[in-house]
């Protein structure tokens, strides 16, 4: 939070420079003066409900969900980058996908560099259901939907060991790919990053 | 040292868990376990009940998962339709009730009930026959077939390839699967995957 804080100094203090200087000076009556003052007070407090209102959305707010089809995830997963890639399989019903999506959420505020994608299982049906509650829980992960029926046709090709059981997350660097199906518990994502840093290129 | 305990815990939860993520369980061909679980009616139920059928239906599935719940109707047809045949439906539950309230033994009577089951819906309190098993989600099929009393595994995976609409399925995994045993034949798709809810483990 100081950081914020700081920056809402800076803005302030901008504002107070930029707006009034001119202001003060052009006018000779005094009413324009008093006028210019009122001004300079309307832009401070603009300057402050912009901050207010705006400062939360450093951190970007939810999109409404994507529907895709496998093609569609299937060229996100052999997307190679650089950066690491989390990709996570949960669903609103999924008790345990649920208990696990705030360590998600929490990573990826304090790890923007590291990529996210939640892939929801929900039914294409009941997408709202998805964006209500992704807004309710305030995540701001991308989240897109699967919509496929077929699935033993494509598991296999997300990730060969992978049951269908969620969650089941895949952490990816370039080749370099760790995947888990169980809930993950709080620290986690952490030290499986780090293990996926860790391996050989 | 204190401050080291968490860390601890946390490794050794995360060697437990992973020898989870390890496929373990029955594979095709393997002899599967007898067992002994209560039944909805409070009576106990063992595959040995059944060595006069040519096999049973084994479906690890629950009350509570949406997918299972999708199932429902399919699991009774599939039971109406191949009971008679000689492989008669055996559904068991292994969810701990404790994080599925909608799966204790008393909703499980209460389903069967309101659904109608014509099949035994048993509990795997010790989740000892899923895990001998492999199964991991719900539902989760195993068609074992009777060698002369010993059942061995024929078909693992899932029912068909659409969760959503009995009515729009083109693979019928499941029944193919059956079919081709009981003609003899060898059985073409003997594994497949399925989309479930995690079984809630202990």
């Amino acid at each position: 939070m100081p950081t914020k804080r700081h920056f809402g100094v800076l803005l302030k203090k901008y504002n107070f420079i930029s707006s009034s200087t001119a202001d003060v000076f052009l006018p000779e009556e005094s009413w324009i003066t008093l006028g210019s003052v009122f001004r300079l007070y309307v832009s401070m407090y603009r300057f402050l409900f912009i901050l207010l209102f705006n400062m939360p959305l450093v951190v970007q707010a939810q999109e409404a969900v994507t529907i895709v089809k496998f093609e569609d995830l299937h060229k996100e997963l052999s997307a190679q980058s650089d950066s690491a890639t989390v990709i996570n399989f949960w669903a609103t019903w999924c008790k345990p996908c649920v208990k696990e999506l705030p360590y998600f959420e929490e990573y990826h505020r304090a790890h923007p560099e590291v990529r996210m994608l939640l892939v929801s299982l929900d039914f294409s049906e009941e997408v709202e259901k998805v964006n209500t509650f992704l807004a309710k829980k305030k995540i701001t992960i991308p989240v897109v939907l699967l919509d496929e029926t077929d699935y033993n046709s494509f598991i296999d090709k997300i990730e060969p060991t992978w049951s269908g059981a969620i969650p089941a997350t895949i952490f990816l660097r370039g080749k370099k790919r760790i995947f888990v199906e169980h809930e993950l518990v709080e620290g986690e994502i952490d030290l499986l990053i780090q293990q996926l840093n860790r391996i050989p290129e | 040292m204190m401050k080291y305990v968490p860390v601890v815990l946390l490794v050794m939860t995360l060697g437990l868990m992973s020898a989870r993520d390890v496929a373990e369980g029955y594979q095709v061909g393997d002899v599967a376990m007898d067992f002994s679980l209560k039944n909805i009616d409070e009576g106990m139920v063992s595959l040995k009940d059944y060595s006069d059928k040519k096999g049973a239906i084994v479906i690890f599935t629950c009350n509570h998962c949406p997918y299972a719940k999708m199932y429902e109707q399919r699991i009774i047809e599939l039971d109406k339709k191949y009971a008679s045949m000689g492989y008669p439906v055996i559904a068991i539950n292994p969810n701990d009730p404790t994080q599925e309230a909608e799966d204790s033994f008393e909703e499980m009577q209460k389903r069967a009930k309101e659904k109608g089951y014509t099949f035994p819906y048993l509990v795997d309190g010790t989740q000892e026959v899923a895990k001998t098993y492999g199964a991991t989600r719900t539902p989760h099929v195993y068609l074992l077939k009777n060698d002369g009393g010993k059942f061995t595994v024929a078909y693992i995976g899932a029912i068909d390839d659409n969760h959503k609409d009995a009515k729009a399925v083109t693979k019928r995994y499941l029944e193919d699967a059956i079919q081709q045993l009981d003609a003899g034949k060898k059985v073409e798709t003997n594994f497949t995957k399925a989309i479930g809810c995690t079984i809630k483990w202990k």
